[in-house]
C-alpha cells in the first residue's frame, strides 16, 4: 500500500477532505499543505495532523498518557515496522507485537486508536505473505489484526487476510 | 519527578513485557514506567510526555512544527548518526559515504537555525529549551563534541553550533550530560553505541545506499527478502 493510498483510506475513515500529498525529495517524505498553508511532511505528522482535524480526535488519545503511548507506537509503525525488508526483521517486529498483545485487546487501551489503524496498514503487506502456520505462531498478534480487519472503514480497499477459525497446527513452533 | 533506576547491561526492564531481551527495541532502555504501569520504550515519546506533564495538564494540543521536528529525528536523523558514530569509534577513522549523508543532515538543521534561534516552544516553555531542542540537541551531541569531528568539520556550520552551545549552557543539560557520561567521552561509550539495533542499522545503510524509500513507499513494490 501506498502512503498516497493510506492517507486516502485514512481522510476517508475520518471523514475529512483527502490530501493533496506530494513528496519532499530530500527525505522521501509524504507531505501536505495544512489549512494554515503550511507545508506539512511526515507519515505520523500528516496522519495525526489528519486527525486533529476531524471529529475523532480521541483517535489520538483522551489524555497525555493515552497521547504518548499512542505516538510511541506511531514511532514504531514508521521506523521498526516499514524498515521490514528481510524475513528476520519481519520475525522480530511479529514476535515484539504478539507479546505486546498478549495481554491487551488493542495496543493503547481497551479500543481502537490511531496506533491501531497505522499499525494495521503497515503490516497489512506483512500479513499477506504469511503462512497460516506463521499467522498461527503470532496467535495475539493475529487475532487483533483480524478483529481490525472487520471494521470495514478501517480495512476499506485493503484485501482481507483469512485466518483459520481453527488452530491446523499441534505445535507452533516453526 | 521521574526517579532514574540504572539496570545493569543486557538485562531486561523487569516488569514490562517478560522476558523480551534488551536487544528489542520495546525493552531497550531508557524505558519510562508510567502511573498506569505501561511503559514507554521510545525516548521521544518519553520527552513527549514529560513536557506535557509540565506544560499542558491533560490538554493536547497538536503541534504540526513539532511533530515533524520529532518525526524527523526518529526517522531520518537518529539512524545515520547512531550508523554514523558506531562505525566511526569502531573504526577510528571517517567513512566518507556516511560522512557526507551525516554532512547533509547537519546542513539541514543548520540551515533552520539559521532563520530561527532554536525549536518551536511552547508558550509554557518560555525561555526554557522545548521538546524539538532537547531531542535533537541530545542526538547530535556525541557528533558534535567529538574532538576529531567538531575541530573542523561541525564548525562550518554556525548556526547549528550557537544553537547547541546555548542549549548546553542550561543547567538541567550539564547535568544530564554529567549523568550519562561522566568524566568520560561520548567516545568512551563506544560498547554502548555500537550494540545497535540491527533493524536501525539496516535501515541507515540501505537507505544511504539508496536501495529504499522511507516512507513513501510503504513498500508493497519493495519485495521481501525472504532467503
Amino acid at each position: 500500500m501506498l502512503c498516497f493510498e493510506e492517507f486516502q483510506s485514512l481522510a476517508n475513515f475520518l471523514g475529512v477532505e483527502k490530501p493533496n500529498v506530494f513528496v519532499d525529495e530530500q527525505w522521501k517524505r509524504p507531505c501536505v499543505e495544512t489549512s494554515a498553508g503550511k507545508q506539512l511532511c511526515g507519515l505520523v505528522s500528516i496522519s495525526k495532523y489528519l486527525t486533529d482535524k476531524s471529529h475523532q480526535r480521541s483517535l489520538l488519545g483522551t489524555n497525555i498518557e493515552e497521547s504518548s503511548l499512542i505516538n510511541q507506537w506511531l514511532e514504531y509503525r514508521t521506523v521498526y515496522i516499514n524498515q521490514v525488508h528481510q524475513k528476520s526483521d519481519m520475525v522480530r517486529v511479529l514476535e515484539d507485537l504478539d507479546l505486546v498483545l498478549q495481554k491487551k485487546v488493542y495496543f493503547v487501551g481497551n479500543r481502537l486508536t490511531l496506533a491501531d489503524i497505522s499499525i494495521y496498514y503497515g503490516l497489512h503487506r506483512i500479513f499477506v505473505s504469511l503462512t497460516f502456520q506463521e499467522k498461527e505462531k503470532y496467535l495475539h498478534l493475529s487475532r487483533w489484526f483480524n478483529q481490525v480487519q472487520h471494521v470495514p472503514e478501517v480495512r476499506q480497499t485493503l484485501p482481507v487476510v483469512v485466518f483459520s477459525k481453527s488452530r491446523l497446527y499441534k505445535t507452533t513452533t516453526l | 519527578q521521574v526517579e532514574i533506576v540504572k539496570i545493569p547491561p543486557k538485562a531486561s526492564c523487569s516488569g514490562f513485557c517478560n522476558n523480551v531481551s534488551t536487544s528489542s527495541p520495546i525493552s531497550r532502555p531508557p524505558v519510562l514506567e508510567l502511573p498506569s504501569s505501561e511503559c514507554l520504550f521510545s525516548a521521544n515519546a518519553i520527552c513527549w510526555y514529560l513536557f506535557h506533564q509540565r506544560e499542558s495538564g491533560n490538554n493536547t494540543t497538536f503541534d504540526p512544527i513539532t511533530e515533524e521536528w520529532l518525526e524527523w529525528e526518529s526517522n531520518c536523523l537518529q539512524p545515520y548518526v547512531t550508523t554514523f558514530i558506531a562505525n566511526f569509534f569502531e573504526n577510528n577513522k571517517l567513512n566518507d559515504a556516511l560522512f557526507s549523508t551525516l554532512m547533509n543532515h547537519l546542513q539541514y538543521l543548520d540551515s533552520f537555525l539559521t532563520s530561527t534561534p532554536h525549536f518551536p516552544r511552547s508558550s509554557a516553555s518560555g525561555t526554557l529549551p522545548g521538546i524539538g531542542d532537547v531531542v535533537i540537541w541530545s542526538t547530535v551531541y556525541p557528533v558534535i563534541t567529538d574532538e576529531k569531528l567538531g575541530a573542523d568539520t561541525v564548525k562550518k556550520f554556525s548556526s547549528l553550533c550557537r544553537w547547541f552551545h546555548e542549549i548546553g549552557l542550561n543547567e538541567s543539560f550539564k547535568e544530564a550530560v554529567r549523568y550519562v557520561f561522566g568524566e568520560k567521552k561520548p567516545s568512551a561509550c563506544k560498547e554502548t553505541l555500537i550494540e545497535k539495533d540491527p533493524l536501525l542499522h539496516n535501515f541507515a545503510l540501505s537507505t544511504q545506499r539508496g536501495k529504499l524509500v522511507p516512507q513513501v513507499i510503504n513498500s508493497s513494490d519493495v519485495e521481501m527478502n525472504t532467503s
